[in-house]
């Protein structure tokens, strides 16, 4: 189960750096996802995730018709509490990832 | 916009899923919404419903589950709401049968069981809708829950007669008074839920008890026959009206 805790943390903070390029919906930001090659985790896990960032206010999301004119589709934006908080994980991953690049690197020679 | 036949009944599954979760109804809504439009995409771009939610429905459930708020009117509205409702057929039936003491086996067996019912149906709503179960085994343990939920009834009435606890009368006007009362709480469900079912039902409840009054059979039997005409009335109810909510959405 932790592993998968941790990748929801890291999953978040890649949601919410999709979500800052600019306004977007479940669909697109799984696909950005899938090019910048994250596909390790089932596509449909992005939503728990989603609602539980809107309850904490880090996002929130608007209804928009479809042009095809079919039912609506919900858009995400960022709060200034998500911008922030996608600072915060910046920082933290970015000590992480290198740190764990160190001790990996080590081990190799 | 069609979905895949695989697609639509998880959506279904996963809706009572959570239904029975007593999760707030908004938050389903939305979230099975966005869900359907990315099922459709996906569907469009070949992709296989097991990409989308992974390879066990039930974990992803779990995972939705974890999310969603719970809905606090189950306990505070809608449990009391049934409870009352009980009551008030309760005192209709006694007073169809001109008997106004309560004992109080009845009066604290009948909402335990009625709480533990639902609770119950609900747990085996939640089963049957994470789990891959076939459509035999589904009907068969509907069947079985019927059967030890009658059994539980009649065995409450069974109880009652055994063990004699302490006993509640009601006077003539009392009498009186709580069956106004009882109608009183069956309209009011009735504006409540805005459905005519509420008066409809009580009608069609007790007339088999009415008609068995003039039909001079053993008082055992007549209690027994009459419990399981009404419990299976009431089975019958309920998985109705779940139909009708599973055909609404």
């Amino acid at each position: 189960m932790s592993s998968s805790q941790l990748l929801k943390g890291i999953l978040e903070g890649c949601l919410l750096a999709i979500i800052a390029e600019r306004e977007t919906y479940g669909y697109e930001m799984v696909e950005k996802l899938a090019s910048y090659g994250f596909t390790m985790v089932s596509e449909g896990s992005i939503y728990p995730l989603l609602l539980r960032m809107k309850k904490e206010g880090l996002v929130t999301t608007t209804s928009k018709a479809l042009p095809s004119g079919g039912p609506k589709r919900k858009y995400y934006q960022l709060t200034p509490a998500g911008e922030k908080e996608l600072k915060d994980f910046e920082v933290r991953w970015s000590a992480i990832s290198s740190s764990v690049d160190n001790i990996l690197r080590r081990n190799q020679s | 916009m069609t979905l895949s036949k695989e697609s639509q009944t998880f959506l279904d599954n996963l809706r009572v899923y959570l239904f029975a979760s007593n999760k707030k109804e908004e938050e389903v809504n939305e979230l099975l919404e966005e869900l359907e439009d990315h099922l459709y995409e996906a569907e469009q771009n070949g992709k296989s419903i097991e990409h989308i939610i992974g390879k066990s429905p039930k974990s992803y459930m779990k995972e939705v589950e974890a999310e969603v708020d719970k809905d606090g009117r189950f306990w505070i509205l809608y449990m009391p709401m049934i409870i009352l409702g009980a009551f008030a057929y309760l005192v209709m039936d006694k007073a169809l049968d001109n008997d106004r003491s309560y004992s109080l086996l009845i009066l604290i067996g009948n909402p335990v069981l009625f709480i533990f019912s639902i609770l119950a149906l609900f747990c085996l709503y939640r089963y049957v809708a994470a789990n891959k179960v076939s459509k035999k085994a589904e009907i068969l343990s509907y069947l079985l829950f019927s059967i030890i939920q009658i059994s539980l009834f009649v065995g409450l009435l069974f109880a009652n007669d055994w063990k004699q606890t302490p006993v509640l009368t009601v006077s003539p006007v009392g009498n009186t008074a709580l069956i106004f009362m009882s109608l009183l709480v069956f309209a009011g469900l009735a504006v409540f839920s805005k459905t005519w079912l509420v008066i409809v039902l009580p009608v069609l409840f007790f007339s088999p008890q009415i008609i068995l009054r003039y039909i001079h059979i053993d008082e055992n039997t007549e209690l027994i026959l009459l419990t399981c005409i009404q419990s299976f009335f009431m089975l019958g109810l309920a998985i109705w009206m779940i139909w009708q909510l599973k055909k609404e959405n």
